[in-house]
């Protein structure tokens, strides 16, 4: 299965999206890229460290998360950044940058079908 | 806001009194009574609701830990050397290692980016100083100018709190105040939004951004934090409500006076 292209399948229909990276979150690797123009690939690993510690975010009392966290939004100015991740299979996430008016929750709902689709291919 | 004058260094300003530091952000230990004034300084730094123990990391990688409920400095930094004079004292978890700063000289600063504890033996000249910073904020930035930075939060928070859902838990900090807070599990989220703002990224704009929203969803709850460079809210929602939450903001912003 070819990663990239996949990725590049989801980034399509979101022109506003311009990077999406498939992150290991545990050990905070990208496994795979799909970008409109070249990254370095020192911005595409903060991309997927970020997504591990978001995404792996502790809560010291059950009050207020009881569940695991599986979507970030990230806005400041211009710019938004969105960590997916499936509830049932936290262990790899979907990373997107891009303008902040993508519509992240379909976005959402596509990335956690490839996601899952990624999980049974392993 | 003027540069050095964010919330925390109102806040640890506040708790130095009566002498305020003479160059307005610092304020240097003395040996003769560090273990007050650390306490102060602790005391200071626990009224931010930040968690239980601080891990501050030096620039050298060496973690250097903050028991703030014991007010306790923990770390092989802040060690005496053993009694075998074979270096410094390594059990992390041992409170009492807490009591082994007497010989330091400890200065903390802090501006709008971080909280900075630098320390130095005062017993050898072969130990150079040595520092941690803790990131606090993302740096001041320039004006904003579209149509969510130039969103105030006491807008989000007006928006949120008497128009959209009624939230679990919620608080805002103005101008190093806390000025609303509500639920009883607002320090518990006040703790927990420190710990993610320490974390979060700062994105790459293409234009200077005062304001940086986050939201997390589980299947149950969502977090809304928003902070600028004067006010900080942290606000608990019912359900999954992120994209929902990213919508209401732009449309907000749309629709601002």
């Amino acid at each position: 299965m070819n990663i990239a292209a996949r990725l590049e399948e989801l980034r399509y229909p979101f022109p506003g999206c311009r990077t999406l990276v498939l992150a290991d979150l545990a050990a905070g690797l990208v496994l795979g890229t799909n970008s409109g123009n070249t990254r370095p690939q020192e911005q595409l690993d903060r991309l997927a460290q970020s997504a591990g510690r978001l995404l792996n975010v502790t809560f010291p009392s059950t009050a207020l998360l009881s569940s695991t966290i599986h979507t970030v939004i990230v806005i400041e100015g211009d710019v938004l950044q969105t960590f997916i991740t499936n509830p049932a299979d936290g262990e790899v996430a979907i990373c997107c940058t891009g303008s902040r008016t993508i519509d992240t929750a379909a976005l959402a709902t596509r990335a956690r079908a490839l996601l899952a689709e990624l999980g049974g291919a392993e | 806001m003027t540069k050095g004058d964010s919330l925390l260094d109102r806040i640890i300003a506040a708790h130095l009194a009566p002498d305020p530091p003479s160059n307005g952000h610092a304020r240097e230990l003395a040996a003769a009574d560090p273990d007050a004034l650390l306490d102060t300084v602790l005391d200071a730094v626990t009224q931010t609701y930040l968690p239980r123990r601080l891990c501050f990391t030096a620039p050298n990688g060496t973690a250097v830990r903050v028991d703030v409920a014991n007010g306790r400095i923990l770390g092989p930094h802040l060690s005496k050397p053993s009694p075998s004079g074979s270096g410094h004292g390594h059990d992390q978890d041992d409170p009492s290692e807490g009591t082994d700063i007497l010989p330091y000289l400890i200065n903390l600063t802090a501006n709008e980016t971080s909280l900075t504890l630098t320390w130095e033996r005062l017993d050898t000249t072969t130990n150079p100083a040595n520092s941690a910073i803790m990131p606090f904020m993302t740096p001041a930035s320039s004006q904003p100018d579209d149509e969510v930075t130039s969103l105030h939060i006491p807008a989000i928070f007006d928006f949120f709190h008497h128009i959209h859902t009624p939230t679990a838990s919620l608080v805002m900090i103005s101008d190093g105040q806390i000025t609303q807070s509500q639920g009883d599990t607002a320090p518990a989220l006040l703790a927990q939004a420190i710990t993610i703002w320490n974390m979060a990224p700062v994105l790459e704009t293409s234009r200077g951004s005062s304001l940086q929203i986050i939201l997390l969803s589980s299947n149950d709850q969502t977090f809304l934090l928003a902070r600028s460079d004067t006010h900080h809210l942290a606000a608990l929602f019912d359900g999954e409500q992120a994209h929902v939450l990213r919508s209401k903001i732009c449309e907000l912003a749309a629709n601002r006076p």
